[in-house]
Parts: structure tokens; sequence; C-alpha cells
């Protein structure tokens, strides 16, 4: 299991568990965090999804989830769209902040 | 929509059990509530899927998880048709993008919405949206009531989207009626009449952006590429129509619904009235509780589902009420929960074509309760109403009166 930290909006962490090969966003909804809508259900369509990675080297980002972040207002460095990382041992100890809503 | 004279018949091997009495544009049966009538189908049966004979007959998946693959797998499902009935209303919606579009071709086109439509697009909308939602409110509020759906709901979210447009209000008056021909369709005209209607209307206006230049939404349309190179006019047309469709109508009803459900809920309205950190909870919770799209899926070959057949061609309809008010996926799901933990729903859709609306439609609402409640903390339904919802691809509220004690 792949263990992280989720900040929430009013910024309180809390730690979770993760199979590897979820996505970042399974992970986190999966957990009761009602903050990320992620409401196209993960196929990189709505933005509602957006988190910061601490140390995210944008290095996964395809064109679809960059032009997607490109229409948040909160976008920075380490922007993601949960829903487009998929979780492995590598991931394990990182901190994930939910992005304000639009 | 009256079809029961033309009910269709069941293939033969669609098993007896399988069959129900279920028509979308009036579903309701003796009662007025339109999620009461979808929990009551999918009570009525132990399967995941059922088919219906109105509207030319088409199936319609109850099981949630049935429901998200019929919005997210366009490998099975294919929004190539999204309306029934499918030879009239659902061809000639077929025309228009980016809805009737299957992944990848569907992506270019859509990016163009989103470019206007999500987040930071939206945000320097909300000045503009309070004012005028503070300035109905006002004119009102010394009355003691209002009929909110003519006075409100039909007022806010259409000027707003005629400005998102940058089309004269004056207009409104023959866009509404054409838009509605598709959602909940009068009998008036014929599908394919209101879309020749509506781009008699719409080609002009984007011949006249693509040279002017502008900042609004249709603009954007007219003067987007695609895929490396310009829109044709025929293209930019079917998107346009499409925008409008479903920007005059949905926020319209779920207004609507949100406020009737709010006036029967006054330890709700007392929490809402004391603290606006509770608004978006409440949001989320109308968006969970009061789902108002059923649209439909092709069928894209002949494939199995919970044991029986579909054939190619045969259209799904996949109404997100149920996704939402099923109890598998939200505990006590008809009830209204401001403090629920998780809430699981579809009001926006699910997959590809996820509504471009939804930060234009929450920022509304938000903008509403924060008005509203700042002016009428306590309502009520006017006592003697009787309240009717509307069936069709997009639910919505026959005119209610709702009431508050003025000083």
């Amino acid at each position: 299991m792949i263990t992280l930290t989720v900040v929430d909006r009013q910024g309180a962490s809390t730690p979770i568990s993760a199979a590897p090969g979820t996505t970042l966003m399974e992970a986190i909804r999966d957990h009761g965090f009602d903050q990320l809508l992620a409401l196209c259900g993960g196929c990189c369509s709505c933005a509602t999804c957006h988190v910061y990675v601490d140390g995210d080297d944008q290095s996964g980002l395809s064109e679809d989830e960059n032009d997607l972040l490109d229409s948040s207002s909160h976008r920075t460095a380490t922007s993601r769209l949960s829903c487009q990382v998929t979780l492995t041992e590598g991931h394990s100890g990182l901190t994930v902040r939910i992005a304000p809503e639009e | 929509m009256s079809d029961t004279a033309t009910l269709a018949k069941p293939a033969a091997d669609i098993p007896a059990d399988r069959i129900v009495d279920f028509d979308i544009y009036n579903p309701f049966k003796g009662q007025f509530d339109l999620h009461v009538a979808w929990a009551e189908l999918q009570k009525s049966t132990p399967h995941q899927i059922v088919w219906t004979p109105h509207n030319e007959g088409h199936w319609i998946a109850l099981s949630p998880d049935l429901i998200n693959q019929v919005y997210s797998d366009a490998t099975r499902f294919s929004s190539r048709v999204v309306l029934v009935p499918k030879s009239t209303a659902g061809e000639a919606y077929a025309e228009f993008i980016p809805l009737s579009l299957d992944p990848p071709v569907h992506r270019p086109f859509r990016k163009v919405l989103n470019d206007k439509l999500y987040g930071s697009a939206i945000h320097p909308l909300e000045p503009k949206v309070r004012k005028l939602t503070a300035e109905l409110i006002d004119g009102f509020v010394a009355n003691g009531r209002c009929d909110f759906v003519h006075e409100f709901a039909e007022q806010l979210p259409l000027r707003v989207f005629m400005q998102l447009v940058d089309l004269p209000e004056e207009h409104l008056p023959k866009l509404k009626p054409l838009a509605d021909q598709f959602t909940r369709p009068d009998g008036s005209m014929t599908p394919a009449e209101a879309t020749e209607a509506f781009k008699a209307y719409v080609e002009p206006i984007l011949e006249e952006r693509r040279i002017k230049g502008g900042d609004d939404l249709l603009t954007h349309i007219a003067t987007s590429e695609v895929e490396g190179r310009p829109m044709t006019l025929s293209e930019s047309a079917r998107l346009a129509i499409q925008v409008l469709v479903g920007g005059l109508d949905t926020v319209v009803n779920f207004m609507s619904f949100t406020m009737r459900i709010l006036a029967e809920a006054p330890e709700v309205q007392a929490r809402l009235a004391a603290s606006t950190d509770l608004h978006h909870a409440a949001i989320n919770e109308c968006l969970r509780r009061l789902p108002l799209v059923s649209s439909a899926r092709e069928v894209v070959a002949d494939t199995e589902v919970d044991g029986v057949r579909l054939a190619k061609g045969d259209m799904v309809v996949a109404p997100t009420e149920l996704y939402a008010l099923s109890p598998e996926m939200n505990v006590n799901p008809m009830a209204f929960d401001l403090d629920r933990k998780v809430r699981n729903h579809m009001a926006f859709g699910s997959g590809h074509h996820t509504c471009p609306g939804q930060f234009l439609a929450r920022m509304e609402m938000k903008v509403l309760l924060e008005e509203w409640f700042a002016r009428i903390p306590r309502f009520e339904l006017e006592p003697g109403q009787t309240l009717r919802h509307r069936g069709g691809i997009v639910g919505g509220c026959e005119p209610f009166i709702l009431r508050w004690p003025t000083a």
C-alpha cells in the first residue's frame, strides 16, 4: 500500500493509503473528501479534481491535462488533475493539497 | 409530447418481465414528483435494465453502475444520438456538436467551449451575476411573495447566458421555446423545424462575429480553430446551437427544484441563513438529491447487458436521477441531508461529455443562495398549491409561489 497525506481546503491533514495502480483522484475520493468533485469520473474532461502534488515535475502532463489546468485560476507549478496521476510505490510519502474551488 | 398512439413493438427476444410502461416525458402515474417517479420505476423491478415501448421503444438503465457505463463507455454507447424518440428528436439533435461526437474527434470542439466556460473564464462574470440577482430579489422582496419560476428562475440564468453569448435579451422569447423543443417538446413544431429555425437565427450572427470580433462565447466559436484549421460555418453553427439549447434550460430548472425543496425544510433554511459556510454543502446536496437530466446513448454494436441482448442502433436512456437516488450510492437517498460525508451523483453527467456549464451553474447557485438568504432568511410554499414537476430529457418544475414574512 502507498501512504499519502491529503490536505483539505481548511488546511487539515489526513493520512490515506491506496493500492498501486489506482488513480490519485480515486484514492482521495474513496476516503470521503467531498471537496474533490471529480465530476467527469476521471477521464480528463472537467478539471474538478485539481490538486497540488508536492514536488511534481509536470513530466506526466498530457496536452489535454495541460489545457484543462490552464483554465483554472489557481494553477501553480505543482498543479495536477488527480485523475491523471496513477499511483506507484514512488508516490509513497507525498503530500497532496486540494486546490481551491473554481 | 403525446406518443400513446405509437407504442413500439418489442423485439422478439426481449423477456416480458423486462418491459415497463414508462414515458420519460410523462412519467408521473398519479403523482407529480419527478424523482419519486424514477425511484418507483427502479423499485418496481429487480433488473438493471428494462425496455419501454414509449417514444419509439428504448432501453432504460436503472442500476448506478450501468448508468455510469452508458455515459462513460463511448466504445459501447455512442453519443451520436442522445435523445428519444430517436427518429425525430434524436436524429435532429445528432447534428449538434460536440455532444454528438465521440472521442477522439470530440476533444478539439469541446476545448472551444472549455476555453470560455471553465474556471478562470467564469470568475469575471460573478459581479454581474450578483448585481442582477440582487436586483431581481429586491424587486419582489417587499411583496412577501413571488412566483419563483417566472420571477427569478426564468430570469437570472437566461439573462446571464445572453450576456455570455452577447445576444439581446429581447431575443429570449424566440430562443427559449426553440431550445425547449429538444428537451420537453410541446408538439408545436418538429425537432427538424426547430433545428432549421436555430440555424437561420445563428448563422448570420456567426458570420458577422467572425469579421467583427469580440470577447463573447459566440465570437469565440466563430473564430476558433480545430485541428489547425478554422471551423466551417456549419460546424460553428452546430456548436453554437448546442450551447444555446444547453444554456437556456438546465439552470432554470435546477434553481426551481432547489428553492422548492428548501422551502419545505425550515431547519435547513435556518442553518443557511446563519452561515454562508454551509452553502457549498447545500449546493452539493441539491445536485445529489435533485438531478434532472435523463439523456440517452445509441448502442454501437450488439452487446449483452444484465442478461439481455441490446441490438446495434438501440437507444438506452440513462437517468442521472437514479444514479444519485440509488440506495447503494447514497445512504437514505431521498433524504435532504446537509451533513452527508459522501455524496455520489452525476448531476452534470459523466465521461467526455460532462457538462461544460457546471462552473457557471455552480457560481449562479452560490450567488442565489447568498443574496437570497441575506434578504429572505425564512420562506415557505404558499398553501393550497398543487406542485407539479415536468418530465423530459431535462426535468422541470411547474411555477410555484413562495411567501415570507415582511417587516
